[in-house]
């Protein structure tokens, strides 16, 4: 642990990604408009008033920003949760019992990498339209699998190591050794696929709502994006479409650097296995 | 080995199968799309003509197998027309793009791996790291916005200036222009990753007593460095670039919208806006085919680069 907090990389990335989480925490006790509102004179001039400016349907672009910031990171929290919380359970399942069950479930795996996942949730978005919480927990689910795959690889090995032996030797059951031993061993693993995971949410958010597959109610970076990539032969660049793109930016590059300093640490094991 | 072929073909069934019962599943439709906001109003025999009796799956898939992709319902011309006009596009930007990138990325990567925590390796690696965390959006908005809008240098987007009839050298550099700022995303954008699954891929080679062997025999740095060690290391990066294709498809997608560009990518999210189902169907299965397609294939050339000697 102390590696980690020595590395510059680690540093930067948690000052980058704090000053972005910062925001999204105003957010929870102040927000200077109302972001839903559209009251205000559309397109004006950032102001006093209107910190950023307002957008073409009359809203706050500070208020919207704020909120995009946390709804980003709320989207994040629960596509990996999903994801790597799927991946803990089946994984360690997987390489405990093996027999069928491991069968079944790696096969189930194996499909489900083959599945082009951005794809599905693409064709999923267009034509069925669903909330972006539920489009999250589809990719939550379509994306377990790598990191199922890595969490049954090291179960397996920790299930032969000599302390996990002394003590199904002295009576503990299954789900004893899986909570007491082998959990914890895993805990560094999981709590990296956790942040690969969560930067890969957050890239696939932005991805989407900049495509039009998200509804427009819900704020975002990659919407805010592309309302402004509407107006962008207006002067409006640096006050409309700047702050979503560099916060979107400082957020993934963060998470980006914390993830590359934990993976020095942890070395070889997990190295790019995780990135999907 | 037929197994990872069986999983390959039951994703792609899987794909097919969505792709085919989604738009039945769901209510609302092109026809309720169109006049959604329109003062018409469709008896039922209307609408009914307007929206086609679903084929079952069999004959959804058979057609889609003979090339039959039917027509696009907002523009009434066969989809066929639709992607040929597309494609090509897709396949200069892709192909310039990503290849350029692979090349770059697989030279850096062996370089910098040779002089691992040197000056040069930790610089290279900590800018690569960088840009790693920056996603292709933000990459081609900001250019979009300085080379583009700001500076002027590269028309802002589409893929030929409309309504010229330029031809020889003049229309080349019509074409070069309009893909410069796409194709430079693109290639930034994948650099990254590309870079440090080779230099990862190359240091775990780089221990094995045959890299000193061959030192030591003599053999000169270039031919251990690019005969010896990166065909070594060439087994992991093949079978890890199988994980990317898809996220290659999707950024593809991306950059062609944000520059207008008139591929594949394009013609599909603006069949999403007019909910134009059967190009959406049709396109979303076809990358699904090419990435599945792809993925098989260096499955394949990973088997074949394994080393399979008498002693293993």
């Amino acid at each position: 642990m102390k590696r980690v907090l020595r590395e510059p990389f680690f540093k930067v990335g948690v000052v980058l990604f704090g000053a972005v989480s910062a925001l999204g925490i105003l957010a929870l006790f102040w927000l200077p408009h109302d972001p839903y509102a559209f009251v205000f004179e559309p397109l004006a001039r950032p102001s006093l008033t209107h910190l950023l400016g307002v957008n073409d349907a009359g809203m706050d672009i500070f208020s919207e920003l704020l909120v995009a910031v946390q709804n980003t990171l709320m989207f994040g929290v629960w596509v990996a949760g999903i994801s790597v919380g799927l991946g803990a359970v089946v994984g360690m399942a997987s390489g405990y019992w093996g027999g069928w069950i491991d069968a079944v479930l790696m096969r189930l795996c194996d499909i489900l990498i083959a599945l082009p996942s951005v794809l599905v949730l693409l064709l999923v978005a267009s034509i069925a339209r669903p909330s972006g919480m539920e489009l999250g927990a589809l990719l939550g689910v379509l994306s377990f699998p790598i990191g199922a795959k890595v969490v049954r690889f090291q179960t397996a090995h920790l299930k032969e190591t000599l302390y996990v032996e002394v003590a199904l030797q002295m009576g503990a059951s299954g789900w004893y050794v899986l909570r007491r031993h082998i959990f914890p061993a895993l805990a560094p693993l999981i709590g990296f696929s956790f942040a690969g995971r969560f930067r890969f949410a957050v890239m696939a958010q932005a991805t989407l709502a900049f495509l039009g597959l998200l509804s427009p109610s819900e704020k975002s970076f990659g919407m805010m994006i592309r309302q402004g990539m509407q107006y962008y032969y207006l002067d409006i660049w640096w006050h409309w479409i700047f702050p979503p793109v560099v916060l979107l930016g400082m957020a993934l590059v963060g998470v980006t650097f914390v993830i590359f300093s934990l993976e020095g640490v942890l070395d070889g094991r997990v190295k790019g296995v995780l990135r999907g | 080995m037929a197994r990872t072929f069986l999983s390959y073909a039951l994703a792609l069934g899987v794909m097919a199968y969505l792709s085919y019962g989604l738009p039945l599943w769901l209510p609302g439709d092109f026809a309720t799309a169109m006049y959604a906001s329109s003062d018409v109003v469709l008896s039922p025999q209307e609408e009914a003509r307007l929206t086609p009796v679903p084929p079952s799956f069999l004959a959804y898939v058979g057609a889609f197998m003979r090339g039959d992709f039917g027509l696009s319902l907002a523009y009434g011309v066969p989809i066929s027309t639709l992607l040929g006009e597309a494609l090509p596009w897709t396949l200069l930007l892709g192909l310039c793009a990503y290849l350029s990138s692979f090349a770059v990325a697989f030279v850096l990567g062996v370089e910098s791996a040779f002089r691992r925590a040197s000056k040069v390796d930790r610089r290279l690696s900590g800018a690569m790291v960088s840009l790693d965390g920056v996603p292709e959006l933000v990459l081609g908005v900001v250019f979009l916005l300085f080379f583009g809008a700001h500076l002027g240098w590269f028309p802002l987007q589409g893929a030929l200036t409309p309504y010229s009839d330029k031809s020889g050298i003049a229309h080349v550099a019509d074409v070069l222009a309009h893909l410069c700022l796409p194709a430079m995303t693109l290639f930034l954008a994948s650099l990254s990753g590309q870079f440090l699954l080779v230099r990862v891929s190359v240091l775990h080679v780089l221990p094995a007593p045959f890299v000193s062997c061959a030192h030591l025999r003599g053999i000169g740095p270039w031919r251990v460095r690019y005969k010896y060690v990166a065909l070594n290391a060439l087994l992991p990066i093949v079978v890890r670039f199988g994980f990317r294709l898809a996220s290659m498809v999707t950024s593809l997608i991306v950059v062609e919208t944000i520059f207008a560009y008139p591929g594949i990518g394009s013609l599909l999210m603006d069949a999403v806006a007019k909910r134009d189902v059967p190009v959406i169907q049709v396109v979303v299965t076809l990358l699904s085919l090419g990435v599945v397609g792809m993925s098989v294939l260096l499955e394949g050339v990973a088997f074949w680069l394994k080393p399979k000697g008498s002693l293993a």
